[in-house]
């Protein structure tokens, strides 16, 4: 059993969560049963846990009064942590200790945990809060996605780039397609007038490549690397 | 007194298995004449009544035109879709066009829903299940390919409320047959689910640590199955039979369904001994009355040649799968298999060759996935909650509908789930009071290429000038991969009321006038041996 986060280390305190949240004026009274043993157990357990040695935690409907704490003091910061926050891992982590983080929080917070929870409001932040740590997993357990979530909460926008958005990634793919395809050309004529021309190149017929350079252009009149290239080829031409 | 006996159930395209967990071990529930899988077959009496399972499967005087088989091929699907169309053509039993573009099957002079047909099979399923515990079941977790979409989930959720069942959970299969593997072992492996099922194909790669069920990836085809296998011997057969009778087997619906039943049996029997004689000296008839026989030898050699085709589209999409996952086959610690299918030597091999290693034959591959599903069944229903975590993915890409037919990205498949991704729209109009969205789920960014889900209708938000009103609309994929869309003004975080339209699915009048004629009709789960 690995637990990449200790929870004498978490930052949050056992108890202290506010009374009414198991009081039965907020239990649903569907499926559960007898909120006030629960109640019970727990005042009980209240008055030994800052010192002695507790051997079952304090609970609250079967979740620990810790976890519930967790989420409570986690969602209400939902929107100001960054993934690595949200995850309890440093920003320089291993790809196993984030995966790790994720079980952890899997085996704490996962909505099958909070089934049977008779508060609907804290259910709920908990699967809101559960979601938000699945699409943190999601963004820093791939390479790419992490490098550019990464460089994104290192700059200035940082407050709007908590939340990783595809669509810039989709941009820069679309970005990077388009710059290689003028790299080699994106029509298979303006491919091959552009070879052509680059053979005529290295043979040194400049002419030659000036004409299959043009020809390329006509193909891709857009194509920022034919432009170039024929610029360069004219100008050395005129110069020898 | 809480109710927590639950049953997992395996709702294939041509069998289902019901399974329960007592005292911590799986049992499959037996029917009265000892089988452990029954046919997903539901045939309309005249008497009114209804027979599901292997009895109405095999009975040759119940009447085709009333005789549902295959329905979970059509589930969650629009009339006007290919593989509607095809079904039409192939099936012997009335398909007809349903409210909002969805698919009714007319039996004996009623219209049916999909979700009504399934309904039917799960109803016998759980009488089973009460008959062998003596008592009341209704919690359930039932099982899809993984690779079915939102409205496939939802039509069979729908499936299970009409049948009186609360649905704990929509498990895929894959997943449930990794549960029944890794379940109370301490293992840390990299798992390939291999489901080749009777209509349908998945590839599930898991990373099973412990407690914990991950799926790295998943993918799938769902119009690759065995039955596409008895189609290649329909086909095989048919031929030689317009040769010698000069008459197409195939041109008569209630023929070809008994056709596909001697091919399938000629499959099962290839598998197990390598060759499969097939004499039937009055199949059918012609015309003027006169008997047509079959007579046909099939080969180990000649139905590998029929089959390698079909088997190495499977390959494809086991490709896909593992590209997601960032791994190759030499990575992968186990390879299970799940589907009757997999019995098959050439499926055997063919699997073995390209993981580089014997697939597990301890589990039974018809019994698998209903296993597992008891086993989340009896984890969810339980007080104590579970000894193990199953953490799933979207097997496909959840899209909205933009300009000129296409449509973007929202969340990407293999995503793990619940997931949630939110997006901003503002008003184009001034005094704009509704927003709509249409949903897809698809890898094209063409939306005609996409399965539409919905089209969502958002309104009651803040009337003003064009551009002021920012609608936030949240897409939700919950635990049982199963898409959720909301929205609320950004500004003042008003919830906005939602309509759904353009949807196949059923709204909760049908769901409830569905169940009860569900409860009203008399099921039967006849146990006549397979012929």
């Amino acid at each position: 059993m690995f637990d990449s986060t200790p929870r004498d280390k978490r930052p949050y305190p056992a108890v202290g969560l506010p009374l009414q949240m198991h009081g039965p004026a907020n239990a649903s009274p569907t499926r559960q049963s007898a909120p006030a043993d629960i109640d019970i157990e727990i005042d009980i357990d209240l008055s030994d846990v800052d010192e002695a040695v507790v051997e079952e935690p304090p609970m609250v409907a079967g979740i620990p009064t810790e976890i519930l704490a967790t989420v409570e003091i986690k969602s209400a910061s939902l929107d100001d942590l960054d993934y690595f926050q949200l995850l309890e891992v440093t920003p320089d982590a291993d790809q196993r200790q984030i995966r790790d983080a994720y079980h952890h929080f899997s085996r704490d917070i996962h909505p099958d945990r909070f089934r049977r929870f008779p508060d609907e409001d804290l259910r709920g932040r908990a699967g809101k809060l559960f979601r938000r740590i699945t699409e943190a997993y999601y963004v820093l357990r791939d390479d790419a996605r992490r490098a550019q979530y990464s460089a994104d909460i290192a700059g200035a926008e940082r407050a709007n780039k908590l939340r990783y958005s595809d669509e810039s990634e989709s941009q820069k793919q679309a970005a990077k397609r388009r710059a290689v395809l003028e790299q080699t050309g994106s029509t298979p004529r303006g491919r091959e007038c552009f070879q052509l021309a680059q053979r005529e190149l290295a043979a040194g017929n400049k002419a030659n490549a000036i004409r299959q350079l043009k020809m390329a252009l006509m193909f891709e009149p857009q194509n920022e690397r034919f432009k170039e290239t024929l610029r360069e080829v004219e100008t050395a031409a005129k110069g020898g | 007194m809480a109710n927590d006996v639950a049953i997992g159930i395996d709702l294939g395209t041509s069998y289902s298995c019901v399974s329960i967990i007592e005292n911590g071990v799986p049992r499959v529930i037996a029917g009265e004449s000892g089988d452990y899988i029954h046919a997903s077959v539901v045939s309309f009496l005249d008497d009114g009544s209804v027979l599901v399972g292997n009895a109405a499967k095999n009975d040759p005087s119940l009447d085709p035109k009333n005789t549902i088989a295959s329905a979970k091929r059509l589930i969650g699907r629009f009339f006007f879709s290919e593989e509607v169309k095809k079904a039409r053509a192939l099936m012997p039993y009335e398909i007809v066009e349903g409210p909002n573009g969805s698919v009714n099957i007319r039996a004996r002079g009623r219209d049916f829903s999909l979700p009504e047909i399934s309904a039917l099979v799960l109803k016998a399923l759980k009488m089973l299940a009460e008959d062998d515990l003596g008592r009341e079941v209704t919690d359930a977790v039932i099982t899809v390919p993984a690779f079915f979409n939102d409205n496939q989930r939802q039509a069979t959720r729908d499936a299970g409320r009409i049948a009186g069942l609360n649905v704990l959970r929509i498990l895929n299969e894959p997943t449930a047959a990794a549960l029944t593997y890794g379940c109370g072992q301490a293992m840390d492996q990299r798992v390939a689910v291999y489901d080749f099922g009777g209509g349908t194909f998945d590839i599930s790669i898991l990373e099973i640590r412990d407690d914990m069920f991950e799926v790295l990836s998943t993918a799938g085809d769902t119009y690759l199955g065995g039955d596409d296998l008895d189609e290649q011997i329909v086909q095989w057969l048919a031929r030689d039979f317009k040769k010698r009778h000069a008459f197409d087997p195939t041109n008569d619906p209630a023929i070809l369904q008994r056709l596909r039943k001697v091919a399938e049996t000629a499959k099962i029997e290839v598998g197990r001994q390598g060759v499969a004689r097939i004499h039937q000296p009055a199949f059918c008839h012609d015309g003027e009355g006169r008997d047509l026989s079959i007579d046909a030898t099939l080969t180990e050699a000649e139905f590998n040649r029929m089959a390698a085709p079909i088997i190495q589209r499977s390959f494809k999409v086991c490709d896909e799968a593992m590209q997601s996952a960032h791994l190759n086959a030499s990575e992968i610690d186990a390879v299970i298999l799940v589907g009757g299918p997999t019995r098959l030597p050439i499926i055997r091999t063919s699997v073995q060759h390209y993981f580089g290693k014997q697939p597990l034959t301890s589990v039974d591959p018809d019994k698998v996935v209903s296993i597992g599903a008891a086993y989340q069944a009896h984890a969810l229903a339980s007080q104590s909650g579970a000894d193990y975590h199953l953490l799933d993915v979207t097997p496909l890409t959840l899209r909205i509908g933009t300009v000129g037919g296409f449509c973007e990205k929202i969340i990407d498949r293999n995503t793990p789930i619940p997931i949630e991704q939110s997006k901003t729209f503002t008003t184009s109009r001034d005094l704009q009071d509704k927003v709509r969205i249409r949903v897809y789920q698809g890898e094209s960014n063409r939306a005609d290429e996409c399965e539409l889900l919905g089209e969502f209708e958002f309104s009651g938000f803040r009337v003003a000038l064009r551009g002021e009103v920012k609608i936030e609309v949240t897409f939700e994929i919950d635990t049982n991969g199963i898409v959720n869309v909301s929205a609320c003004e950004r500004a003042t975080g008003l919830r906005a009321s939602t309509t759904i339209q353009l949807s196949s699915g059923l709204s909760e009048a049908d769901i409830e006038a569905g169940r009860q004629n569900n409860s009203d009709l008399p099921v039967a789960m006849g146990a006549t041996p397979n012929a």
